[in-house]
This record gives C-alpha cells, structure tokens and sequence, in this order.
C-alpha cells in the first residue's frame, strides 16, 4: 500500500501539499508562543489595568454602546437570588476565616462576552431599582463580579484584610486597581491560585510580604509577589482607621 | 490487477483524504488558538477607562458674604478641573437643587456611583485670607477618610484647590499628584525671546526674565523653584540660573562657546551639559556650581539635549556620529553606548520618570513629530501626526502626560496630552510664539 502511494503520480504534491502545511503550521505556533509571552498591560493613563473586573460600577466609566438598546430578556431576577443570596455567607465566613473575597483577574474572551451582557442587565436593573443604590459601589461592584462568576464558573477573587473591621471599600479598590496594573499575565499559565499576603504601614508602604499560599508554579508566584511589590507605595491609610499597619490578603488566580 | 489498482489508489485517496481533513482540523484549531489570545489581547486593552468616581460636594462658605461664596465658588471650580485634568477620576457633582442634608447624604452620593465624596468649608478672613477645611467621605461605610484644614492669602485660592488635588490623588494611587506643578518655557511676544512660568492648568502666567534679549531653553531644577537656562544676555551662549521664590539669578557656566543646559540628576547634586569650549559640543558632567568635573564625550561629533535617567545612572542624549542626529543612551561614567534609533532627525529626548520610556522628537517625514521608545519592549511608537511640527517634549512629575510645543495652531503653542498621546488640550492661549516647555515636579 505504501509502495502504491509513492508511486502515484499526486504523491510529490501530496509531500509538497504536507510540508507547506506543516510549515504553516509551525509558523503559526512559532508566533503564538512568541505573542502569548506576557503580555503587556498597554500603556494606560487611567492607572487602571485593561482587564475589566467592573470594579467600579460607574456608568461613565464603562464605554456601553449604543447596543444597550437592545433589551434583553430579564433573565436576571434569577441571577440576582443566587448573587443575593450567597453573599451575606460569604461575608461571614469572610470574617471567621479571616480572609476575604474580591474579584478575580483574568476573563476569557466567552467569559467577558458573557460579563458584559451581564453588567448591562446589571445595569438595567439598577435603573430600575434605584434602591439598590445605598450599597456602595464596591459592594455593587463585588455582586456583579459575582453575577458573573456564577455565570462562568464559581471561583471568587479576593482580597481580605486581617483586619475585619476595615470598611474602606475605595481603598480595597485602590489597592486592587493597582496591584492589576502591575500584573502580568501570561497565557501559559493553567488553573492557578496563589495567595500574598503584605502589610501596608500608615503611610501606604509595603512593610512585610508572604506568600501565604504558593500555586506551586514558581513562575506564577514569583510574578504575584513581584505585581505586589511594584504596587508600592499604596494610598496612605484612612485617617479614622487607627491601627499602625492593614494586613492584607491578595489573590492572584488565572483561570 | 488495474481493478486492485485503482481500489488501493482510491483507498488511499480516502485515507489522504482524512489526513487532509486531519491537517485542515489542526491548522484551524491553531488558527482559533492563535487568535483566542489575540482576542484576549485586544478586548483588554480595550476595557481601561476604569476611573474612581469622587462627589465633588458644596463647600459651604461659612460666614455666607458675598467674597465668602465667590471664593467657594472659584475655589471649587479650580479643584473640579485638577480633578478632572488628572484623569483619574469621574467627578459628579450635585443638581443645584441638591440641599446638603446628613441623613439622605450618602445615599444621594451613592446613587451616582462615586465611592468618596469631598465637602468642606471655606471661610474669608479679614478680606484677605482664606482658610477651607476639606473632607473627604467614603461612601460605602460613610466613614470619614482624610480632614485637612488649608490656609493661604485669598489671591491664592488656587494654590490650595492644588494642594488638595495632589493630596486626592495621592489617597487614591499612593503617589503625588500633579496639580502644584508649573511648566517653563520661552516666548518671544516682546519681540525678544524671555523665559515665562505657568501654572499647569493654565493659569497664573509669568514672565521671569526681563532682559530685553535672548533667553532661552528653560530646565528646572529638580524639587526647586529653580530654572537653568541658557542666555545671551552677555553676548555668549551662557548657562545662568534663577531662583523664582526669591528673584534671584546667578551664572552657572559662562566659558566661552556654548553652555546649553542640560540636565540635572534626580538628587539636583549633578548636571550634564553641552559644552563646546571652542570646539565641538560635548556632553560634560558638571556638579550644581557650575564647575567641570568630567567630560563624557569626546570627538568630532555634536552631542546635545543630555537627559538623566530616574536612577540617575544613565543618559540620553543626541549625537550625529551616524551622520545625522540620533537618540543615544550612555552610563553616567561615559561608558556602554547604545543607539537607540536608526533613521529620521531626532532631537530633545526625555527620560520618563518611571524609567521605562524615553519621548524625543524626531522627522520622520514632512513634519516633526513625538515619538516614544518603549524601553522594556524596545517598540517606537508615535504619539502626534499630521498636526504642524510638533517637539520638545517634557514630562510630568508622574510619567502619564508630555507637554510640547506644536505649530497645529499656524504659531508655536504649548499643548499637553496623555502618554498615550491621547486627550491633547492647547495649555493656555498666550500671545506669542512659546517654544522649549519644561515641566517642575
């Protein structure tokens, strides 16, 4: 059979019909590795990183198109129960546990397809129910990361301080705007989660760092720890939080 | 037998066939793979208009005269712009129907999605000074964050509105702000060319020589109210500096030729200047006084527009030793040369403040044009096109805006944008030709 087919007279087009391809192929691959090689956060004057976390829930901020028009279906009233519901838990465990959630890094592209119909709804709904509006936007801004997360899959982000009583939502916000900014990703990590923990003096210095949970990639925590470091200094703390120092919990998670 | 033939050919074919099937599924799902990341890639860059929403509330003038509510008034309106002019805030403000009140306070805030609210007072004293005391709420545990009280002469509202920006800013991303800073540069409306002062929004403008003559290409000095700058005042291409708070001047290097400045260090102890002494200008290290203490370059080349790196380690530079100016990086101790361009006329590079990029000016064709060189990621890329000659970039204390001179306007102006080229806005409209801005940290 072999002998047939070197022998038919397509075979020279079949090996140059085969390496052709295979030298796309190749070359396909040679410049994914070389694109997927830490990407680089665009160069950014908003001091915020490119990956959207609907952090602040702002309606400015975030460039909806014309196409909110669109209405769609109000799937959400469901979603809300589940966002609603599983919160206070999450709080409380938050706080026995010491440790906290907040919202997670990177988004695949279905994800974030699916995260921006989400947060239009999202926001539909806010129009709708102006009550909502007392929660702070932090707070906002942590149930509709959660909206999503049990959209795409059920891993929370976070960070937590070590100290229960800090309220401060626009700090923990400050503190994770900038430490994403710092963070570079790459695409070759897998399902990773790595926890830092650091302390933050009066002054919003980094004054001690662990890594409290290793992902056991090297690569991944040393680039954690590194996006925390360069994070320094942070805002000085609030005037009226009264400890000397703020631990902090910080996860990185790649999913 | 031909009958065999043929099955086995087509069998063959069939299994060709496959394998091509196979191949087209691989090279398509590579292709998808490839382009997934390209996608995650592009729909990040694409989301990062994320800025932090502050309320920007009354500040309610406490005695309730009439220079009491003007004053709040200006006042508030100077802090609105440093806000905004930051970029790193929505600010709202509230309907003018809004009536302050404690218990629906944080509420009204919340409902338009800012996270701190500022409010305060402000009160005139004797006509002539002002003190606001400002606070700054987080609305979410309605806790107060940050209370600080401002006193100045009332001309200077300005002043404090900058101050309490810079400190805004500085609670928000732990570093400073720019709202306190001022931009130098050289303007020939008195049909010499005299150095000016403005502040960066725009306002308060001065004239800091008066000469009647050639002065040009203001530096500051870093953290001072100093400028370098070079004048012909004695007929001689020399290096003088003046102190602004105090009016005072000296001349730092007046050897006969060219005393261009330069650049100071980040610790203002050491400066690099472009010296001819008679022959080719050359870069020489030369310490806060004015006196040599080395030479950095040598030859028959043109070595100009030196500028420190943060670390204050290395500089850029410009030489023609390719035989036509380029952008040049050298340690300190005039040694490690690297090149950093390869084609166009470059001019006036600047070393950011993070260190990760250098802005020059360079044509690359009809026009000049900034450009900016991505250190880490050795990429150039420009920044102005098609908008008159635009040059002499500086940057902000902060490394996220360049000033520049362009002639988009048919006269030399100065404009600011962001590092992304982004948000351009012409810095005041001042009569005029201005040229060579520098910017204070």
């Amino acid at each position: 059979m072999m002998e047939s087919l070197v022998k038919h007279k397509l075979f020279p087009f079949f090996v140059f019909s085969v390496c052709l391809h295979l030298f796309v192929l190749i070359s396909v691959f040679y410049n994914a590795r070389e694109k997927d090689k830490f990407i680089q956060i665009p160069i950014d004057v908003n001091f915020v990183s490119p990956v959207q976390t609907n952090n602040n829930l702002n309606t400015d901020d975030i460039p909806v198109p014309e196409k909110q028009e669109i209405k769609r279906e109000p799937e959400p009233e469901v979603k809300q129960e589940i966002k609603e519901e599983p919160k206070p838990e999450v709080k409380e465990k938050a706080v026995e546990t010491d440790s906290i959630k907040i919202e997670d890094k990177e988004k695949k592209k279905k994800k974030k397809k699916k995260k921006k119909e989400k947060t239009k709804e999202h926001k539909e709904k806010q129009k709708k129910e102006p009550v909502k509006h007392e929660t702070s936007s932090a707070k906002q801004a942590e149930k509709n990361t959660d909206i999503s997360d049990t959209a795409v899959n059920s891993t929370s982000k976070g960070v937590m301080f070590d100290n229960a009583n800090f309220k401060f939502s626009y700090y923990t916000n400050s503190i994770v705007k900038k430490i994403r900014r710092n963070w570079r990703w790459s695409s070759s990590y897998t399902v990773l989660r790595a926890v830092i923990y650091f302390k933050i003096n009066r002054d919003g210095d980094i004054i001690y760092t662990k890594i409290k949970e290793s992902s056991g990639d090297e690569e991944f925590d040393k680039n954690a720890l590194r996006a925390v470091l360069l994070s320094s200094p942070f805002a000085p703390l609030p005037e009226t939080y009264y400890e000397e120092d703020l631990g902090v919990y910080f996860e990185f998670k790649f999913n | 037998m031909r009958k065999i033939w043929e099955f086995t050919l087509n069998s063959n074919l069939i299994k060709l066939k496959n394998f091509f099937v196979v191949l087209l599924i691989i090279l398509f799902s590579s292709f998808t793979l490839s382009f997934a990341d390209d996608d995650v890639y592009l729909s990040l860059s694409a989301n990062s208009a994320n800025r932090s929403g502050i309320g920007l509330a009354d500040f309610v003038p406490v005695n309730g005269t009439f220079e009491e509510m003007e004053t709040s008034k200006d006042f508030r309106d100077v802090l609105e712009n440093d806000l905004i002019l930051s970029r790193h805030f929505n600010v709202a403000t509230a309907n003018t129907s809004y009536k302050f009140d404690m218990n629906s306070h944080f509420s009204y805030w919340a409902q338009k999605n800012v996270s701190v609210i500022l409010t305060g007072t402000v009160s005139v004293i004797e006509l002539t000074k002002v003190v606001v005391t400002v606070k700054m709420y987080d609305v979410d545990s309605k806790q107060l964050i940050w209370e600080k009280k401002y006193l100045n002469t009332t001309t200077n509202y300005r002043v404090i509105a900058h101050q309490i920006s810079d400190e805004i800013v500085k609670r928000f991303t732990g570093e400073p702000g720019i709202a306190s800073s001022k931009i130098a540069f050289s303007n020939n409306n008195t049909r010499y060319k005299e150095i000016y002062v403005i502040d960066y929004d725009g306002y308060n403008l001065r004239r800091i020589t008066k000469d009647n003559g050639i002065n040009i290409l203001p530096k500051w000095v870093p953290n001072s109210s100093q400028i370098i700058y070079t004048t012909y005042l004695y007929h001689n291409p020399d290096l003088f500096l003046i102190d602004i708070s105090k009016n005072k001047r000296k001349a730092l290097s007046t050897i006969q030729g060219l005393n261009a400045p330069s650049s100071f260090s980040p610790d203002g102890k050491t400066m690099v200047a472009t010296l001819s002494r008679g022959a080719y200008p050359n870069l020489y290290l030369l310490d806060a006084n004015g006196v040599v203490l080395r030479r950095l370059t040598q030859g028959k080349y043109i070595d100009t527009s030196p500028s420190f790196s943060p670390s204050g380690k290395e500089i850029t530079f410009i030489s023609d030793r390719a035989g036509y100016p380029q952008v040049y990086i050298m340690d300190i101790d005039g040694v490690n040369l690297r090149r950093l361009t390869a084609k166009g006329a470059c001019d006036t590079p600047a070393w950011s403040p993070r260190g990760d990029m250098i802005v020059f000016t360079m044509k690359a064709d009809r026009n000049y044009d900034i450009f900016i060189y991505d250190l880490p990621r050795t990429k150039l890329l420009r920044l102005t096109e098609d908008q008159g000659n635009n040059e002499s970039p500086t940057w902000s204390a902060d490394g996220r805006f360049i000033a520049f001179s362009s002639t988009r306007s048919g006269k030399s102006e100065i404009y600011i944008m962001g590092v992304d080229g982004s948000g351009v806005r012409k810095l005041a409209d001042i009569p005029g030709s201005s040229f060579t801005p520098s910017w204070s940290n």
